[in-house]
């Protein structure tokens, strides 16, 4: 694992993108490493360009080794989940439904189309 | 969709690397041997050099250099970015300048960064000017520098007088001087009248070819072909490369027909008038 928490220092955590940013890069060395070393300049833009399109389109890959990552910096607490996706989305739909109005019983429904 | 984006704007952010290094754990292998603030002064002094060179017969003040309108240095390695500002001037002194300050309007930001940039420029070119000057590539004289020739031909039989050659081996003669304290222009320039030498010599030595290394040189550049003496037979071939041996020198090739590669002796070529 590329960080700890020595550089870290304890206070800073890693956030969402930075995780995203260390998956990324593993999974394009990883490619990379078998063809890199005897690539010219321009075949290897070519090259990184090939790769790119592919983890563009499937995806899944990436994802699952970003979710194992999430997973392995949340258990050295390591991890600001305030950075996350899922967590502000959360966040936001609770804070959403805390600020709208409060609905009315269906018995005040009824009475009031009554009147 | 929302993964999308981001990859999309993290491999924005990360082709540089791939394209300087071929890899993310190359840069990391090189981080560890060379600091990137090393780098940086070793690619000012290099634009420096090159610059120099190639208005060899200039005598440049240092303010010409930053600003002069003919005499300017411009160079990517020159340029920074209030990143790279912030981390140098510290962001305190960077705020009390005003550069980031939320109240100055768009304008006044882009000139105050102008400006910045300009006296980051200024303190490159001064950095760069000492260490050529340690390294006795350029030197100092009546507050003017100008680069130190005696040096570059002491000792040297094979002189390269030609502007874009010597430009084109700043980088090269940086890396080599800078290396050892002790070494000069003139060490790296012996150097080279080694390498000359024995691109030279052979064609003396073996001038009884010189005609036909002419000729395949010629075929080499315009794509053509040649054809060698095989035993009673004539082959045609298109001729790679002249290259020098133990034994002298030798061309490689591929043959016309079968597209087999292979190394002939310079005798075998036959000459057009032959």
């Amino acid at each position: 694992m590329k960080k700890n928490l020595e550089e870290k220092n304890g206070v800073e955590k890693i956030t969402y993108e930075e995780v995203c940013e260390e998956v990324l890069l593993s999974l394009m060395d990883e490619k990379m490493s078998k063809v890199a070393p005897s690539l010219s300049k321009e075949e290897l833009i070519k090259e990184f360009n090939k790769l790119k399109n592919m983890i563009l389109k499937s995806s899944g890959d990436f994802e699952v080794k970003r979710d194992q990552l999430i997973q392995e910096y949340k258990r050295q607490d390591l991890y600001d989940e305030s950075t996350d996706p899922k967590v502000i989305a959360q966040r936001n739909l609770i804070d959403a439904k805390s600020n709208s109005p409060v609905q009315s019983s269906s018995n005040d429904k009824k009475i009031n189309f009554g009147f | 969709m929302q993964t999308e984006k981001l990859l999309k704007q993290l491999f924005k952010k990360i082709a540089p690397i791939y394209q300087t290094y071929g890899l993310n754990s190359q840069k990391s292998l090189c981080e560890r041997f060379f600091k990137a603030e090393e780098k940086i002064t070793h690619k000012t002094s290099v634009a420096l050099l090159k610059h120099m060179i190639l208005r060899h017969k200039v005598r440049f003040a240092r303010e010409d250099l930053i600003s002069g309108n003919t005499t300017r240095v411009d160079d990517e390695s020159f340029e920074m970015s209030i990143k790279d500002y912030a981390k140098k001037m510290n962001k305190v002194s960077l705020k009390n300048n005003g550069i980031l300050s939320k109240n100055l309007s768009k304008e006044d930001r882009k000139r105050e960064y102008d400006k910045a940039k300009e006296q980051f420029r200024g303190m490159r070119i001064t950095e760069a000017l000492k260490i050529l000057r340690c390294n006795r590539l350029i030197k100092k004289v009546d507050n003017q520098y100008s680069l130190n020739e005696e040096l570059w031909s002491k000792g040297v039989v094979y002189r390269i007088r030609h502007s874009p050659t010597l430009a084109s081996l700043s980088n090269l003669m940086f890396s080599y001087i800078k290396n050892e304290a002790y070494l000069g222009p003139n060490d790296f320039f012996e150097e080279t009248d080694k390498i000359i030498s024995a691109v030279i010599k052979p064609s003396i030595k073996h001038n009884q070819v010189f005609q036909r290394e002419f000729y395949i040189a010629q075929q080499i550049e315009n794509g053509g072909t040649v054809y060698i003496q095989e035993g009673k037979f004539k082959i045609e071939v298109f001729p790679h490369a002249v290259e020098i041996g133990e034994a002298g020198k030798y061309f490689r090739y591929e043959e016309a027909k079968s597209t087999k590669m292979g190394e002939a002796s310079l005798n075998l070529v036959i000459l057009p008038n032959q």
